[in-house]
């Protein structure tokens, strides 16, 4: 059944792209494959070897017909499996209102919704330890399912994005033997639904910046059955992010905020951030420096339940500018996880088709 | 050997200056043009920025169609003089904007007459082309005209 249904996804998204040569219809995608060496100490032996990986193959289409919209965003994974990544109707009222419903990037910060699959426009190999995906073991739900209502509108005071969100809240899975996110695509398995808002502003006085808060509520319950750590906390996301871009310099920088008040109500607190610095030294090469760091409070049922550590990485690296559509980057990082340090070295080529 | 100094001194500024001169003559204008009914009558660079960008699609109550030339010429003009970017960098803006808001660039049409025609047949609809090219179309407005060079 799972065979049929990904070879009618393929022919639905080819007959597209046929469709797309003829109509007003945009059929897009990313690809990326990598080299990545860790030094021998690393806490998984995933890279110790040196390991070649293509990236998840990333297949996007989007249609607007009059107030009416659709995006398709599929994902081949590196197991062979295909993802319905995004999938939205929306309706614009007007560029000030527009309702989407269906599965979405949840709208936190701006890297979840800026980079996601598209490598070929992320600055940097990987995405912030902070902002891995559900799968990966991820701290917060990077997909949503549910209903958004976003805008943008030019003030006087510069340019207002906002939104707000109603959607399935996550749940705690099994994956293999660990336990990690899930984003509830068909169903919720608690009654309260999860709450998101984002508002940013490029302010008129300060050309190039960008700054923006955003918040995500919601229940979240371990759906496992598997003792002994079985977390359910309500949880309060703030993040706070800024994007800059004087001259050749391009800053970036995002700080979160995570509160779980588990059903003995006490509360724990945990935090993450990190700082990106890319400077164009031409219009081809690019280097760059990432810091991230998570602070968890091993104390919280939800962290224990995910089994998050503490992390402090340091990634050096440039990036060289193929063309628009595509680019090289190679990068050292320097990882502290629990308390283990190591040493990784990547190289990646990603493109954009 | 003082006159042929000033002779040439006079000789390579007389040339200089009517360089410059003939290159303000010969400056071409391009026009941003829409349907007859688009709802306004003139727009400003910021606002056609807004529109090429795709953070502007709907004016009033009629979705903006914005259109662009396949002509290598006229489009890196309008890219370069009016957008304030490189083909490439505006490029991959939209590479960008489509992935992130799955907002549809402007479509592309291969010449100055085929986007005329395309721009009278559809409302909505905004484009750019010489001014030479449009003086005499009455289906269509002008909506701005900017001296962009040769």
């Amino acid at each position: 059944m799972r065979r049929v249904l990904q070879a009618f996804i393929m022919v639905i998204t080819i007959s597209a792209q046929a469709f797309s040569v003829s109509h007003a219809f945009e059929f897009k995608g990313f690809a990326d494959t990598s080299l990545t060496k860790s030094t021998k100490d690393a806490d998984s032996d995933r890279y110790r070897n040196g390991s070649f990986a293509f990236g998840a193959v990333d297949l996007y289409f989007a249609e607007s017909l009059d107030e009416v919209e659709l995006l398709s965003e599929l994902i081949v994974t590196t197991t062979g499996s295909i993802n319905a990544e995004r999938l939205y109707l929306g309706y614009v009222f007007s560029d000030q209102l527009k309702l989407r419903v269906g599965r979405f990037h949840t709208p936190l910060g701006f890297w979840n919704t800026s980079y996601h699959h598209g490598k070929q426009l992320q600055p940097t190999i990987l995405r912030p330890e902070a902002l891995r995906f559900e799968f990966e073991g991820g701290i917060f739900p990077a997909h949503s399912v549910g209903a958004w209502v976003t805008g943008r509108s030019r003030t006087s005071a510069g340019l207002l994005e906002y939104g707000i969100q109603v959607a399935n809240g996550p749940k705690i899975v099994l994956s293999g033997s660990n336990k990690v996110l899930n984003p509830n695509n068909t169903s919720d398995n608690n009654i309260g639904k999860a709450v998101s808002f984002n508002a940013a502003i490029c302010p008129v006085m300060i050309e190039d910046l960008k700054v923006g808060v955003s918040g995500h509520f919601s229940r979240v319950k371990d759906d496992t059955a598997t003792p002994p750590l079985m977390a359910d906390v309500n949880q309060e996301i703030y993040v706070a992010a800024f994007t800059y871009s004087p001259g050749n310099v391009n800053l970036a920088g995002e700080y979160f905020n995570i509160g779980n008040r588990a059903e003995s109500d006490k509360n724990y607190n945990s935090s993450a951030y990190f700082g990106l610095i890319t400077y164009n030294l031409t219009e081809k090469w690019v280097p760059y420096i990432l810091y991230d760091k998570m602070l968890i409070n091993e104390s919280d049922p939800y962290f224990q339940t995910l089994n998050t550590k503490d992390v402090t990485k340091t990634t050096l690296g440039v990036r060289y500018n193929i063309s628009y559509m595509s680019s090289l980057k190679g990068e050292v990082r320097a990882v502290k996880r629990d308390n283990k340090d190591w040493n990784e070295f990547a190289l990646q080529w990603a493109i954009a088709f | 050997m003082k006159d042929a100094k000033f002779i040439f001194v006079a000789g390579s500024t007389a040339l200089i200056l009517s360089v410059i001169l003939c290159a303000d003559v010969f400056a071409r204008e391009l026009a941003v043009i829409a349907n007859r009914e688009y709802p306004m009558n003139s727009i400003s660079v910021s606002v056609v920025k807004d529109i090429y960008l795709g953070e502007k699609t709907i004016d009033g109550n009629i979705k903006i169609r914005p259109m662009e030339q396949r002509d290598e010429a006229i489009r890196k003009m309008f890219i370069e003089r009016v957008m304030g970017s490189t083909i490439d960098g505006y490029k991959a803006y939209w590479i960008k904007k489509f992935f992130q808001e799955g907002i549809m660039p402007p479509a592309a049409k291969g010449t100055s007459s085929e986007m005329i025609q395309a721009i009278m047949k559809t409302a909505g609809a905004l484009g750019y082309a010489w001014i030479d090219d449009v003086r005499n179309e009455a289906g269509i407005k002008v909506l701005m005209k900017m001296e962009v060079g040769n």
